[in-house]
C-alpha cells in the first residue's frame, strides 16, 4: 500500500497560528489558571476567575480584530476556518464563557467547591473546545472540538462530588454523550468512505459533482448522513434525543449549566450548519426531510414538556430543547438568509438564557434547592432586582418585543417563510404561543402571587422509594408528617441534605453575579431595540459561509 | 479481502456495542460497549483509508484512540466517585433526577 506522501509536506506558517489566535489565548489562559492555582493562597482563589476573565476578554478583542482585518482563510492545511461565521460563533461563546466566569466565584463558594483551579481551567478548556468545533473546516476538527468540550463538561457536571444529583448528572451526560459521539463518528466514517474526504470543502465538491446531479445517493452516503444527523441531534438536544438534557442541566452546578446550555448549542449548531447546510447542501434532498421531522417534534415536544415542569431550572432545560427546535427550522430552510437567522437566534439565545439561568443561580441555596415555582412566589417584593432581570429574560425567551428574543424568532420565521418553509414557520409560531404560558407563569408567580411562609420544599428532590414525601403529602402535612419522611430520604440519598426546606437566610448576591446579570440584561434589551447591528454581523458571517 | 467484509464486521461490532449500551445496566459494561462502538468505527476508518489510499482515515483513527483513552480516565473517575457515596453503581439506581 502506498500512501500519498505529498500530504505530509505541509509546514505551518505564522499565518496559520495567527488564524487560531483566539483559541490559543483561551488555551493559554486555561494553563495560566492551572499554574496560578498553585501560587495563590487558598483564600484568594476567587481571583482565578479574574485571570480567566482577562484571557477571555483578550481573546474576544483579538477575535474582533480578526473580524476587521483577518484574511478569513483556513489554517493548518484546511483544518480550521477563520471565516466570519467562526469569529461570530467565537464571540458568542466567549460572551457565554465570560458570564460563566463572572457567575462562578460566588456560586462556587456557596456550593462548597474547593478545587477552584481545576474548575476554572476546565471551564476555559470547554470554551476552547466549543470555539474549535464552531471553527471546524474538517470532520476531524468537528470531532476533536466536540470531544474537548464534552470531556471538560463531563467533569464539570459532576463537579460537586459529594452531591448525588451532580454525580448523576455527570454520569448520565458521560454515558449518553459518548454514545452519541460514537454515532456521530460512525456517520463521519461512512461519509468519509462515500466521499473519500474529511475536509468539508472536498466533501462539498464531491457531492456537488457526483451525488447531487444524478440524485442517486449511494446507501453508504445516506447511512453516513443519517448517523451524523443522529449524533448532532443528541448534541443539540433535539427530540427524541433530548432525554439527557433536563437531568444534566438540573444536576450540574448552575454556573456550568448557564455556560454550557449556551456554549454547546452555539458550537453544535454552527458545526451542524457547516456540515449539513454548507458541505452537504447540494444533497439537501437527502437529509432535510429527516431534520424537518426532528424540528417539528422538537418544537412541539420541548414546549409540551416544559409546560409540565414545576422546577424552574428544569423548565429552562426543556425551554432549551424547544429553542433547539426553532434553530433547526433555520437549518432545514437552508438558505443564506436562514443561516444568518440561525446566528442571530444563537446570539439572542445566549444573552437571554444566560440572564435567566443567572437569576436562578443567584437564588439557589447552598443545598442546591430553592428553584421550584413556589420559591418564586412574591419574589418581586423580596428581591426586586433579580425579579426584574428574570422577568425581562423570560419575556425575551417568550419572544415578546422589544427584546432580542423577538428579533431572533422574527428572523428565523421570516427566513423560513422566504425559503418556502411556511409550515415550519406556522408550527414555530404556534408552539411559541404555547411557550409563553410557562415563561409568563414564572413572572406571574414573582409579581402577583403571595409568598407562602415556611412552605416545605417540593417533591422534586425526594428520593426514590419514598412515596410519603410526595408533594401533596409534604404540603398538606404539618412538620410532623415531614419529619417521618425525612430519615427515609436520608438513608437513600445520604449526601443530599434533607428534602425538607430549611429556612435559610437570604444570601448576598455577589458583585460579579450582578455585573454578569447587568451585561445579559443590557444585551437582551439593547439588541432587541436596535437589532440592526446584530443582523448586519450575522449576515456578513452567513455570507462568509454560504454563497 | 474485499472492502465489504471489513465494513460488515465493523457494522456488526457497532451494533453489538450499541445493543450493549442499551441493554446492560452496569456503567462499566456500558462503557466497554461504547469502546466497542468506537473500535468498530476505527475498523471502518482503516478499511476506507486502505481502499481509498488516503491518509485522512488513519489520522482519524489516531484521534479516536486518543479520545477513547481520555474518556476512560474521565468515565472511571465519575464511576469511582459515585461508588464512594453509594456503594453500588447500577444505572437504574441513578434516579434522583426525573420528571
Amino acid at each position: 500500500m502506498i500512501l500519498a506522501s505529498s500530504v505530509f509536506d505541509f509546514t505551518p506558517t505564522a499565518q496559520d497560528w495567527l488564524r487560531i489566535l483566539p483559541e490559543l489565548i483561551v488555551l493559554g489562559a486555561a494553563l495560566l489558571v492551572l499554574l496560578a492555582d498553585l501560587a495563590i493562597p487558598a483564600k484568594g482563589r476567587g481571583w482565578l476567575a479574574l485571570v480567566g476573565l482577562l484571557g477571555v476578554v483578550a481573546a474576544a478583542v483579538v477575535t474582533a480584530g480578526m473580524w476587521i482585518s483577518g484574511d478569513g482563510l483556513t489554517a493548518f492545511n484546511g483544518m480550521i476556518a477563520s471565516d466570519k461565521a467562526a469569529l461570530f460563533a467565537d464571540l458568542v461563546i466567549l460572551f457565554a464563557a465570560a458570564l460563566g466566569l463572572l457567575f462562578s466565584p460566588g456560586y462556587v463558594e456557596r456550593q462548597g467547591i474547593r478545587q477552584h483551579g481545576e474548575y476554572y481551567t476546565l471551564l476555559l478548556l470547554a470554551a476552547l473546545g466549543m470555539m474549535l468545533m464552531a471553527s471546524a473546516a474538517s470532520l476531524l476538527i468537528v470531532f476533536a472540538g466536540l470531544e474537548v468540550l464534552s470531556l471538560a463538561l463531563y467533569i464539570l457536571s459532576a463537579f460537586i462530588v459529594a452531591r448525588p444529583r451532580s454525580q448523576e448528572a455527570g454520569m448520565k451526560y458521560f454515558i449518553l454523550s459518548s454514545f452519541a459521539s460514537a454515532f456521530l463518528l460512525y456517520g463521519m466514517a461512512l461519509t468519509y468512505g462515500a466521499t473519500g474526504a474529511t475536509a468539508l470543502t472536498a466533501i462539498h465538491d464531491f457531492v456537488a459533482r457526483h451525488a447531487a446531479p444524478t440524485g442517486d445517493f449511494r446507501p453508504l452516503l445516506l447511512a453516513g448522513l443519517g448517523l451524523m444527523a443522529v449524533g448532532f441531534c443528541f448534541k443539540v438536544s433535539a427530540v427524541p434525543f433530548q432525554a439527557w438534557t433536563p437531568d444534566v442541566y438540573v444536576g450540574a452546578p448552575t454556573s456550568i449549566t448557564a455556560f454550557m446550555s449556551v456554549g454547546t448549542k452555539v458550537a453544535a449548531f454552527v458545526a451542524l450548519a457547516r456540515v449539513f447546510m454548507v458541505a452537504l447542501g447540494p444533497v439537501a434532498a437527502a437529509w432535510s426531510p429527516v431534520l424537518w421531522a426532528v424540528a417539528v417534534l422538537t418544537m412541539i415536544g420541548g414546549n409540551l414538556y416544559a409546560v409540565t415542569q414545576r422546577d424552574v431550572k428544569r423548565m429552562l432545560a426543556y425551554s432549551s430543547v424547544a429553542n433547539a427546535g426553532y434553530m433547526l427550522v433555520a437549518v432545514v430552510t437552508g438558505t443564506q438568509q436562514a443561516l444568518a437567522a440561525l446566528l442571530i437566534y444563537l446570539a439572542a439565545y445566549a444573552t437571554m438564557n444566560l440572564g435567566a439561568f443567572g437569576v436562578v443561580l443567584a437564588l439557589e441555596r447552598s443545598d442546591g434547592l430553592g428553584t421550584v415555582l413556589e420559591d418564586f412566589n412574591g419574589l418581586a417584593r423580596r428581591r426586586r432586582g433579580l425579579a426584574a432581570v428574570l422577568a425581562v429574560c423570560l419575556l425575551a425567551l417568550a419572544g415578546i418585543p422589544p427584546t432580542v428574543g423577538f428579533a431572533g424568532k422574527f428572523a428565523v420565521f421570516y427566513a423560513a417563510i422566504a425559503g418556502g418553509r411556511l409550515e415550519l414557520a406556522i408550527i414555530g409560531v404556534l408552539t411559541s404561543v404555547l411557550g409563553m404560558f410557562y415563561y409568563l407563569r414564572v413572572i406571574w408567580a414573582m409579581y402577583f402571587v403571595e409568598p407562602q411562609p415556611a412552605r416545605p420544599a417540593p417533591a422534586f428532590v425526594v428520593a426514590p422509594a419514598a412515596p410519603p414525601a410526595s408533594a401533596s403529602a409534604a404540603a398538606s402535612s404539618s412538620t410532623g408528617g415531614v419529619a417521618v419522611a425525612e430519615p427515609r430520604i436520608a438513608t437513600t440519598v445520604r449526601a443530599d441534605p434533607a428534602a425538607v426546606s430549611v429556612a435559610e437566610t437570604p444570601h448576598v448576591v455577589y458583585p460579579g453575579t450582578w455585573l454578569a446579570l447587568a451585561l445579559a440584561l443590557i444585551a437582551t434589551i439593547a439588541l432587541g431595540i436596535l437589532p440592526g447591528a446584530l443582523v448586519d454581523l450575522a449576515t456578513q458571517a452567513a455570507q462568509s459561509l454560504l454563497r | 479481502m474485499p472492502l465489504n467484509a471489513y465494513l460488515i464486521v465493523g457494522a456488526l461490532l457497532f451494533t453489538i456495542g450499541a445493543a450493549g449500551v442499551l441493554v446492560r445496566r452496569n456503567p462499566l459494561v456500558m462503557f466497554m460497549s461504547i469502546e466497542l462502538m468506537l473500535n468498530a468505527v476505527n475498523l471502518s476508518f482503516m478499511a476506507f483509508a486502505h481502499f481509498l489510499d488516503s491518509v485522512d482515515g488513519w489520522m482519524f483513527v489516531f484521534l479516536v484512540l486518543t479520545v477513547a483513552a481520555a474518556e476512560v480516565v474521565v468515565g472511571l473517575a465519575i464511576i469511582v466517585a459515585i461508588f464512594r457515596t453509594r456503594r453500588e453503581i447500577d444505572v437504574d439506581e441513578l434516579n434522583t433526577l426525573k420528571g
